[in-house]
């Protein structure tokens, strides 16, 4: 029964991560941007759920919803301001390393921002001082967590099924794959990397969303799960949506069964041991496909 | 398999030399800077028109950042009542002045910021409320000789011989008998079983290990031990391991709040019965009516090792409330107006604002009758032992009653009895 009770705990909790790192992982994948600041979005989310539920009594899952919409509005002039800049300097910096240190600022300057608003104090949603749960014999499953999973498993689906079948969706892949070539067959490739740095930080701001159903935020919520978001993206292989969802059930499943055999403690230890094994065995990660030069 | 939407070959050394940044960049956001809040004025000597400098290195950014910013406010409160009953008599009416400065969250923030801060040469300093950072502050402190006092619990703190710190508090190790005692009441007379729920903090594992060594054998007994390293990802492993070790009480010792909400919101979750007890005098901050309610904290006990405003502090409270908007002062709010009120007791004995007269001050202190002080438990005499801890120090037990910790011991300041 207790093993039972840690893969459900697991797989709960490797849903909300699978969430975070998906966004993480479609922009590394198109536009090779390591953007540390993807989890402070998540808790800009958290901000605007707990902050929209005090005004008004409407569903957490609605507000994440609703939330997308700003989420893919800032992420648009992020990059076109921020991002897509940097990129173009001319101080010596290759592309990849100034966006970089663009984002690690942008990330400071996210949370020092969300410390003037809000303060340091940890705020929970309204009216979830009581956590919800379903008690099914000596199992507890924790409501909030499940539809977090679920929303995790339905947003990856609609994300393919985005990439695969639609018009948008393919020319965010040519321009992956080539972006020279894309802009020769007259796809609008800025316009491709804008969506998909949009989506990518409307992906964290939902996933915050019900992230805050049962996390309570403050400002530096987002260094809780930033590690574990890059650690699933490199686990399931840089670039692919599939891997950075199974990416993070694995880190999920690991954390909560390691603590049959390791003590809790360690059980962050334990997902950084299998990060590193991956690493020497498998570098492209599960999903990803390496090419010697 | 091929990632979904790339069909070029993908080079492993351009993304692991990304990601070797990206970790960089990790180190580089783990030592994200700590800043000042204000300017400095020398801390010379005063007169009327002047300002005497005290400074306080508090963290004002990362995990504790309230607690931080509740010390500051009880500092300020405690200069703005000073400054407006006159300043520092003996020194001609000389102004108090808070230079504060961010101890972060990190020891390394800490004495950074200490060390920027004692530059300005303040007449005292006090701070940092988390016995790491203040155990590293008080290294830099102790070189520049300037004094500082602390209501931070380490027993450390007065234990390595040094002769410019002073601790206000009790120290933590201290409380053991006074945990032990509450844990034995609150079994009923029957055995003790102790399940504890602590996170691998130094200063938990260190106080929950000096528990387990002084429990009665053969009456009491720890059952269950759920350690994790913060933040914790989820409390429902460690509270379903708790409960089902069928505990008479239940010990939380955790030093980060979100941390703490999530194992409270999960016991109440799971029908926990059994009562808990809060070791982290942090566990009676206000963020906790927000974040797990007034009917969730409701019966909960706290042995604080730092003073709480109990009995004769309503006047006191409701100032600090009107300037704060805050629903009641908490006792890092109250260890910032102590410390403030220590430092202007010792510029009035020394009557001068030099760091080695206030130091002599205090060595020497015998305040009696400071109605300020006299707040703290014992505190109508002030007084320091050789090693800096304050003579008379005591652990107060404290209760959370309809959204409000009451004190109800020790007698002197015990403002509430114990609730069912």
């Amino acid at each position: 029964v207790y093993v039972l009770q840690l893969v459900i705990t697991g797989l709960q909790q490797g849903g909300i991560i699978a969430l975070l790192a998906v966004g993480l992982s479609l922009m590394f994948g198109v536009l090779r941007v390591v953007n540390f600041a993807q989890a402070d979005f998540m808790m800009l989310g958290m901000y605007g759920v707990v902050t929209l539920s005090a005004l008004a009594s409407v569903n957490f899952t609605i507000l994440a919803a609703l939330l997308a919409i700003p989420g893919f509005i800032i992420g648009w002039l992020v990059y076109r301001f921020v991002i897509a800049q940097v990129g173009k300097s001319k101080l010596g910096a290759t592309p990849e390393h100034a966006q970089l240190l663009a984002t690690l600022g942008l990330s400071l300057i996210l949370q020092n921002l969300a410390q003037a608003i809000w303060g340091a104090t940890p705020l929970s949603l309204p009216g979830t001082q009581t956590l919800d749960v379903w008690t099914i014999g000596p199992l507890v499953v924790d409501k909030p967590r499940t539809l977090a999973f679920f929303v995790a498993i339905a947003v990856v689906a609609i994300m393919l099924a985005v990439l695969r079948n639609t018009h948008v969706g393919r020319s965010v892949r040519a321009a992956a794959s080539d972006a020279e070539a894309a802009s020769y067959a007259g796809i609008n490739v800025r316009r491709a990397y804008s969506v998909t740095f949009a989506v990518s930080i409307a992906l964290s701001v939902v996933a915050g969303g019900i992230l805050v159903s049962y996390y309570p935020v403050d400002p530096q919520t987002g260094s809780d799960f930033i590690l574990l978001m890059f650690t699933a993206i490199i686990l399931g292989g840089l670039r692919s949506v599939v891997g950075a969802l199974v990416g993070g059930l694995i880190i999920g499943l690991v954390q909560a069964l390691s603590q049959l055999i390791i003590p809790l403690q360690l059980n962050e230890a334990v997902v950084f041991a299998l990060f590193l094994l991956v690493m020497l065995f498998r570098p492209a990660g599960l999903f990803g496909e390496v090419t010697r030069l | 398999m091929t990632s979904y939407w790339c069909t070029t070959s993908y080079t492993p050394r351009r993304g692991r030399r990304v990601m070797g940044l990206a970790l960089g960049a990790a180190a580089l956001l783990a030592l994200s800077a700590c800043g000042s809040s204000g300017g400095s004025a020398a801390g010379g000597a005063g007169g009327a028109g002047t300002a005497v400098t005290i400074g306080l290195a508090t963290p004002l950014s990362g995990a504790f950042a309230q607690s931080g910013k509740d010390e500051q406010a009880g500092a300020q409160l405690a200069v703005d009542q000073i400054n407006s009953a006159g300043g520092i008599a003996a020194i001609g009416g000389a102004k108090l002045k808070l230079d504060v400065v961010d101890a972060g969250d990190t020891p390394q923030q800490a004495t950074t910021a200490a060390r920027q801060m004692l530059n300005t040469k303040p007449v005292a300093a006090m701070g940092c409320w988390y016995s790491s950072l203040t155990l590293a502050a008080t290294q830099i402190s102790e070189q520049a000789k300037i004094p500082w006092i602390t209501g931070s619990a380490s027993d450390d703190l007065v234990g390595r011989g040094f002769k410019y710190t002073y601790q206000i508090s009790e120290g933590i190790n201290q409380a053991t008998p006074e945990f032990i005692k509450v844990f034995t009441q609150l079994s009923k007379g029957a055995p003790v079983r102790l399940a504890v729920l602590q996170d691998n903090n130094v200063a938990s594992t260190g106080l929950v290990k000096t528990l387990g060594q002084q429990l009665p054998g053969g009456t009491a007994a720890i059952v269950s031990d759920q350690i994790w390293t913060p933040p914790l990802a989820d409390a429902t492993p460690p509270v379903t391991a708790v409960l089902q070790a069928n505990p008479t009480v239940i010990f939380i010792e955790a030093t980060s709040t979100t941390d703490q909400t999530q194992v409270l919101k999960q016991l109440k979750a799971q029908g926990n019965t059994a009562p808990v007890v809060m070791g982290a005098s942090s566990a009676v901050n206000p963020s906790f009516l927000q974040s797990v309610g007034a009917e969730g904290m409701q019966g909960i006990f706290v042995p604080s090792s730092v003073a709480f405003p109990g009995k004769g502090s309503d006047s006191v409270v409701k100032a600090y409330t009107a300037a704060t908007g805050q629903p009641y002062m908490g006792s890092e709010a109250f260890e910032g107006y102590s410390d403030v009120w220590v430092i202007k007791e010792a510029l009035e004995s020394a009557r001068s604002a030099d760091p080695q007269a206030v130091k002599a001050a205090l060595d020497s202190m015998k305040a009696t009758g400071v109605p300020a002080l006299a707040l703290l438990p014992s505190g109508s005499t002030v007084s320091f032992q050789p090693n800096g801890r304050r003579a008379g120090t005591a652990v107060e037990l404290l209760q959370w009653q309809n959204g409000l910790p009451k004190v109800l011991s020790p007698a002197d300041v015990a403002n509430g009895s114990e609730a069912s």
